[in-house]
């Protein structure tokens, strides 16, 4: 799959570049509660990664990015349009994927007949076509087995594949997926890796930082609704750099501390000297970032 | 939007609640229309009971488990909801009609009463939903909606005056809402 230049609406003659996703200033709160507090950021052909613990706002930022919220301040752009307007939230729906973090599905559909109603509710209005491509975003899950069975004779992972494949009708040029490898096995997530990094621009919210490392080419870590980090994954390692060591005993100093597999005790912060530094992973740059900021 | 939409939308309506009072109607009809309850017909006193369940169980059809995964998509939830209610809002009436058919001498509220009450049902879920972003087919939302109707009729009871006296009152406020509601 080759990706194409996102524009914007269409003026005879006026071509504009713009990035598939833009928020400045993207605020939204629910009650007393500030889910998203003045995030800007910027996602561009690939897929972004979210990365936050729960609570933190990352799956507010994702149902705006969906156009399913509006903000309650900020601006929003997405494939080069503006979703507050209806005419405009129309065509991004047309060219956008969402998967939900809890995506209901019926029970008593199939795999085929949920992905053709959703189909059929994302205008594709020729039958023949539709059907084809329904089966088409099946088998890219690998449901060609599973696709005329009950959903509620499935597993957890194969109801989360039916969502994806959903979400995947059309070929999108933006998909945005909230936690997409829940409750998916080892072989499962590989075949998503490989959906993932043929997608046209795909922001995702994460806990598994193995999915961050092996398919974002950006990270965000989004704590208390603010986005504290944006840039490639190295980048967030590199936060760790010289402050991570390993010792034989737990050590208090410590923000973080853990037990390895190999009997050693790993450890996140500011080392004491003659500590063993060792070469920081992902996860030792996610933990120090969110220990520092809940100081 | 092609009419691709009604056997899947058919199929993914909450059903039961409608078949259930359909069904609780049924047994009750039949000592009604063999006088053993000593009436000719339904009584005026139970019209009004019938008319809210069965508007809440229409109201309750809504409910639609697959919201959030169909919340991004062209066809937005008032489209949506209202493939539903082409669907449910007849199947009442058709109960209601059968329920009123029962009756010789009791003059039958126009149809449009029971109508009322299921736009003032969908108004309490709108409402009920207001700007949180949760689907109504999947909230909370719509148990106040279930229950908008069924506290109609006992307020108007309590109050001493026709639960369909206000219908035309009603309406408004169901198509207030549908308004207001639009992007919910």
């Amino acid at each position: 799959m080759t990706s194409r230049p996102v524009t914007g609406p269409t003026v005879p003659g006026v071509v504009t570049a713009a990035p598939p996703l833009s928020f400045a200033g993207v605020t939204r709160s629910f009650g007393r509660s500030r889910a998203v507090d003045a995030v800007s950021l910027t996602a561009g052909p690939g897929v972004v990664g979210l990365l936050g613990p729960n609570g933190a706002g990352k799956s507010t930022l994702l149902r705006i990015a969906a156009t399913v919220l509006a903000p309650d301040r900020g601006e929003v752009r997405l494939l080069g349009l503006d979703p507050s307007r209806p005419d405009e939230r129309l065509e991004v729906r047309r060219r956008l994927g969402y998967l939900p973090q809890a995506p209901g599905l019926y029970p008593g559909f199939t795999p085929f007949d949920l992905v053709d109603y959703v189909a059929v509710l994302k205008e594709h209005t020729h039958a023949a076509r539709r059907r084809e491509e329904v089966r088409r975003v099946l088998v890219s899950v690998g449901l060609e087995d599973d696709m005329h069975r009950k959903i509620r004779r499935l597993s957890g992972g194969t109801r989360q594949r039916v969502a994806l494949a959903a979400a995947l009708l059309g070929d999108p040029d933006l998909l945005v997926l909230d936690e997409p490898a829940t409750g998916l096995d080892p072989e499962q997530r590989l075949r998503l890796r490989s959906l993932l990094s043929q997608a046209r621009t795909v922001v995702m919210a994460t806990h598994h930082i193995a999915e961050v490392s092996s398919v974002c080419h950006e990270v965000h870590v989004v704590l208390g609704g603010r986005v504290h980090f944006s840039g490639p994954p190295a980048g967030l390692a590199a936060l760790a750099a010289g402050r991570v060591w390993e010792d034989d005993r737990p050590d208090p100093r410590a923000v973080h501390s853990w037990l390895t597999p190999a009997g050693t005790h790993r450890h996140v912060g500011e080392p004491p000297a003659g500590a063993a530094l060792v070469a920081p992973t992902l996860d030792d740059g996610y933990l120090l970032l969110t220990a520092e900021a809940r100081r | 939007m092609s009419p691709a939409w009604v056997l899947p939308t058919v199929r993914a309506t909450s059903w039961w609640p409608l078949a259930v009072v359909a069904c609780c109607l049924a047994v009750v009809a039949v000592p009604l229309h063999a006088g053993a309850l000593g009436a000719d017909g339904p009584a005026d006193d139970l019209l009004g009971p019938v008319a809210a369940a069965l508007a809440a169980a229409a109201v309750a059809g809504l409910r639609d488990p697959a919201a959030a995964l169909l919340a991004a998509v062209p066809a937005p939830a008032p489209t949506r909801r209202t493939h539903r209610l082409v669907l449910l809002v007849p199947a009442a009436l058709v109960v209601w009609s059968a329920w009123l058919a029962l009756g010789d001498d009791v003059r039958p509220p126009d149809l449009l009463a029971l109508v009322a009450l299921v736009a003032l049902g969908l108004a309490g879920a709108l409402a009920a939903a207001g700007r949180g972003g949760a689907p109504v087919g999947a909230s909370a939302a719509l148990a106040v909606g279930t229950a908008a109707p069924v506290v109609w009729v006992l307020a108007s009871r309590a109050g001493g005056h026709g639960w369909d006296a206000h219908v035309g009152a009603l309406l408004v406020v169901g198509a207030t809402a549908l308004v207001l509601g639009r992007d919910r």
